[in-house]
């Protein structure tokens, strides 16, 4: 049972710092690459106004333009109302025995009122006219001028889809589950008599939303989510080592193929296995090659957070005043995107109705565009990026990254390790940080290799890397040609609220970062 | 109020029992809370609402489930109950699940813990926008390159009913206060560096006024100009009493049931031995009056009492929930600390610093992560060179790299300055030899 959170633990991640983490353990070298980022599935047009939230919960068009209509009645520039049905379950195994399992279901509506960058929000978790009604009106506070509200007119827009709407994680009974999970242990088990403990974690979610503003759009998602994490403690010679590795997607139970979850055995056992002989590197400034895959972590830790608009239309990002400008090599191009088939961070609509789409933080070396949600948009006279994002109905939307990944570039993977004569060549990740002003950023590497005249040499582990952006981005001087999308699960902190992001990058070299290890 | 939430945890354990489960336990807990912001002159955000929510453990067949649900109508709760014992009897059996062993309730402390501010009910919305707003000004008013200031305040009052099917019932009630101020400051090449200072408590006139906390914010952010990085190298590491707890988190999670139990923990038989250095002593305190960690019992139900868990330097012991107990074969102590309340050493921070020649001062970390399996740690720090007692240029882009198993050897010294807006009271921290990564 959990208690209320703290203000403290919301500001665990504020102050300008906002940070990432894996759901629990750590992603993968180089197998076969994942999703294709440069190949979005076939659009096919999703409905704006999904008839469920009629249906089942009787927002009928004409009380969303009453609720609307409340919010409006000091007036303001915007309002917004946002619903969300969103249901989720676990399934734990622990000791061979799949014994824990839990369900949660959250229903409610955030209502928002917008007066040039000022925001009043409420929401309530009863969705009836009356408690809606009440809601707008506290959010309405936020404005001060007497009441100059047209009737909306709603128009549902419809958009591309990235996953299937259809899909309910809720007609995937336990019983489906269970099988799958145990079979994960029976695998893990076999794989090394070394392994003392194998947990595992299984979650789906469903969450169904529907947004309807002012300007008169409405559009609306059905979001299935799944991931499944693989935990291990292995002992050799009296000693113990624990790793694991973990899979994630916006899609339904046919994510989890048999060669996936042979990959998610074999990957979270090796990389449990090799901390038997790692040690730690010695501290200092190094050259670091990064993995293809999860090594993403780097642009959304160097770049991806201060390009968030909101940080640069309050001064307050290393990025800001740096549209158009030279960033990084030419061979350097990072994209944000959110129209990745099926992947964690992909979305049909962001949080305020929005189409998403493939944005160029980078191209070509050059600083692009910033990522925005509807005010950043307004204040910058740009259309927005399809990025207002919000963990649920609690929250007010504000500029997220999506997916956020690296093209490939025009050198070998062998190539760039060749050339390092003393650095280390980084391959799995538990979690990242950064500051978004002074531009300083970590990440923490799990699993490694030492690189010694060219050649991989030892497993390293358990290391900080500390890095300035801006400088980190002008040190990449190598780009590989083997693109991997990370198929794990990372989800991104920013101003206490969390969303499910991902990553993915060639392999790459980064001249000098700052290396945590013995003095 | 608190009659009509035990009572829903009532109807909702009673409505399990005949849906098939042998044993339950409800929380149903209800929250209404203010939180606003203010940047550079103007009110940017306000919400305000107020979230309730219940949630169940249930037993059934000696199977085991939690379910949770923001939506609280008697026809949606009773198939909800329904469909989560359905679902429980599909899990494996596993004997070691069920409540705690009522004796464990027993002898619950009537201590005024003094968590709820009668206070809160006359804050009106006015004055919480004044002291935001106060905070934010005083801060933009200092001297120096300040390009953005945030300030916020957030208050709530929260209250939570717990019913156990075999004999527990608990009810509390609670205020918390926060306010603080964030503020960028314009450095050399395009650098925008930050800092923060919050304040947060359970009584609104325990805290220090606006103007000291948007002063404080503004001279944290001035002192961050010029950032250097510093060789690396074996120094005296003194860690700021707001950033020691980041260290202690990882050192706590070695102490929990479920790492010993599932061979994760760097403390496993360490039960009796030394730890730490003398100067490290760790008490677990719920009874502290106004104190943000403070209560009767814990979420298993277990009543709280005052426990030392490192008593100088020496392991006494480890925080076991019911669960992991019986899987352990070990008598419950609690799932989790209250107050962490680290014991005081006699000098401040600046009379510490005075007597450092040479070393870092950390006053936060950046990222950074432990292996609470062998105890490696990893961290980045952001803060200050020591130079002959004196607090020097401002550092960062380093890290500071270890195991906690050595770690807490090295504790040379220790703060007179618990932290106290945070459940851990955690003073200024000072570290012999630690390595330190830089240029």
């Amino acid at each position: 049972m959990t208690r209320s959170i703290t203000r403290r633990q919301l500001l665990a991640s504020s102050a300008g710092v906002s940070s990432l983490a894996l759901l629990s353990g750590c992603p993968p070298p180089a197998v076969k690459p994942t999703p294709k980022p440069s190949a979005p599935p076939k659009p096919a047009l999703q409905t704006g106004l999904d008839p469920y939230f009629e249906k089942q919960l009787g927002i009928t068009p004409e009380l969303i333009r009453k609720v609307l209509s409340a919010a409006l009645e000091h007036g303001g520039d915007f309002a917004d109302v946002y619903f969300q049905h969103a249901s989720r379950m676990t399934i734990g195994l622990e000791d061979n025995i799949v014994n824990k399992a839990s369900t949660g279901v959250d229903l409610g509506v955030g209502i928002r009122v917008v007066v040039g960058d000022q925001t009043g929000y409420a929401f309530t978790e009863e969705v009836d006219e009356a408690s809606m009604i009440a809601a707008a009106k506290t959010a309405a506070g936020i404005a001060s001028a007497s009441a100059k509200t047209a009737p909306v007119s709603l128009t549902p827009k419809g958009h591309p889809r990235h996953y299937d709407i259809d899909y309910n994680w809720f007609d995937v009974g336990v019983d489906r589950v269970i099988p799958m999970v145990a079979a994960i242990n029976d695998k893990t088990h076999k794989t090394d008599p070394r392994i003392q403990r194998v947990t595992v974690d299984f979650l789906s979610s469903q969450s169904r939303v529907l947004v309807a503003d002012s300007e008169g759009r409405v559009s609306s998602d059905n979001r299935p989510m799944t991931r499944l994490f693989l935990s291990v403690v292995m002992s050799d010679k009296g000693q113990l080592q624990s790793n694991g590795y973990n899979l994630a997607a916006r899609q339904g139970i046919e994510f989890y193929t048999p060669e996936r979850l042979d990959r998610l055995v074999r990957r979270a056992v090796n990389r449990t296995s090799v901390l038997f002989e790692a040690k730690r590197p010695p501290g200092g400034e190094l050259p670091v090659v990064l993995a293809a895959g999860s090594s993403g972590i780097l642009l959304h830790e160097a770049i991806g957070h201060g390009m968030e608009a909101d940080f640069n239309r309050k001064k307050t990002s290393i990025f800001s005043d740096r549209i158009g400008k030279q960033v990084a090599q030419r061979f350097v191009s990072i994209i944000d995107d959110g129209t990745n088939a099926g992947l964690r961070g992909s979305l049909n609509v962001d949080d305020e109705g929005r189409g998403t789409e493939r944005t160029y933080l980078v191209k070509d070396g050059i600083l692009r565009s910033y990522l925005h949600d509807r005010i950043s948009a307004t204040h910058y006279k740009v259309a927005p990026t399809g990025s207002g994002r919000r963990q649920s109905f609690r929250h007010a939307p504000m500029p997220r990254m999506r997916n956020t990944y690296m093209l490939n570039g025009p050198h070998k993977k062998d190539e760039i390790i060749a050339s390092v004569k003393k650095g280390i060549y980084c391959v799995s990740f538990t979690n990242g940080q950064v500051n978004i002003g002074a531009g300083d950023y970590s990440f923490y590497v799990k699993n490694g290799t030492m690189i010694e005249d060219g050649k991989l040499t030892a497993p390293i582990k358990d290391i900080n890397i500390i890095g300035n952006g801006p400088q980190s981005l002008e040190r990449v001087t190598m780009v590989a040609d083997d693109f991997e999308m990370d198929e794990g699960g990372w989800t991104c902190g920013k101003n206490g609220q969390s969303v499910p992001v991902s990553l993915g990058l060639p392999t790459i070299l980064v001249s000098a970062i700052t290396v945590g290890g013995k003095a | 109020m608190s009659g009509d939430l035990t009572r829903l945890a009532e109807q909702t354990i009673e409505r399990a029992g005949k849906a098939g489960a042998q044993q339950s336990a409800a929380l149903i807990s209800r929250r209404r809370f203010i939180d606003l912001q203010y940047r550079d002159g103007k009110l940017e955000k306000i919400t305000e609402s107020k979230t309730s929510s219940l949630s169940l453990d249930l037993y059934v067949d000696g199977r085991f489930s939690s379910h949770s649900s923001s939506d609280l109508r008697p026809q949606i709760l009773k198939p909800f109950v329904a469909r989560a014992v359905a679902m429980t009897r599909l899990l494996g059996a596993d004997k070691h699940r069920g409540l705690a062993d009522p004796a464990l309730y027993d002898n619950r402390p009537t201590t005024d813990i003094q968590i709820y501010d009668p206070a809160y009910e006359q804050v009106t919305t006015d004055r919480r926008k004044a002291i935001a707003s106060a905070i934010e000004r005083t801060a933009r008013a200092q001297e120096g390159p300040i390009i953005s200031v945030t300030s916020g305040y957030y208050d709530a009052l929260g209250e939570s009913a717990q019913v156990h099917s075999n004999g527990f019932s608990g009810y509390r009630r609670a205020t918390q206060f926060w306010m603080g101020g964030e503020v960028s400051v314009k450095d050399e090449g395009g650098r925008r560096p930050e800092d923060w200072y919050w304040v947060g408590g359970r009584f609104l006139s325990e805290l220090p006024g606006a103007k000291v906390i948007g002063r404080e914010a503004a001279n944290r952010a001035l002192a961050r100009l010029g950032q250097v990085k510093l060789d690396s190298g074996h120094m005296t590491v003194v860690v700021e009493n707001r950033a020691s707890r980041s260290l202690m988190r990882h050192f706590m999670k070695a102490m929990s049931g479920s790492s010993l139990q599932q061979q994760r923990s760097f403390l496993t038989d360490k039960l009796g031995k030394r730890v730490g250095s003398s100067a490290f002593h760790l008490v677990d305190e719920p009874l502290l009056p106004r104190a943000l960690g403070s209560r009767h019992y814990d979420s298993d139900g277990i009543s709280a009492k005052k426990r030392t868990l490192v008593d100088r330097g020496k392991l006494t012991s480890y925080l076991i929930d019911v669960y992991y107990g019986r899987k352990l074969g070990a008598a419950p102590t609690t799932n989790g600390t209250s107050n962490l309340v680290m014991g005081l050493g006699k000098r401040s921070k600046e009379a510490i610093i005075k007597s450092v020649k040479k070393g870092v001062f950390i006053s936060g970390f950046l990222g950074g992560n432990s292996d609470s399996t062998v105890g490696d740690f990893s961290h980045g720090i952001v803060g200050f060179e020591i130079r002959d007692g004196k607090l020097g240029r401002p550092i960062g882009e380093m890290n500071i790299t270890g195991n906690h198993l050595s770690l807490w050897t090295k504790l040379v010294e220790v703060g007179n300055d618990p932290y106290l807006y945070s459940t851990m009271h955690i003073p200024t921290l000072v570290f012999e030899a630690l390595s330190v990564s830089g240029k």
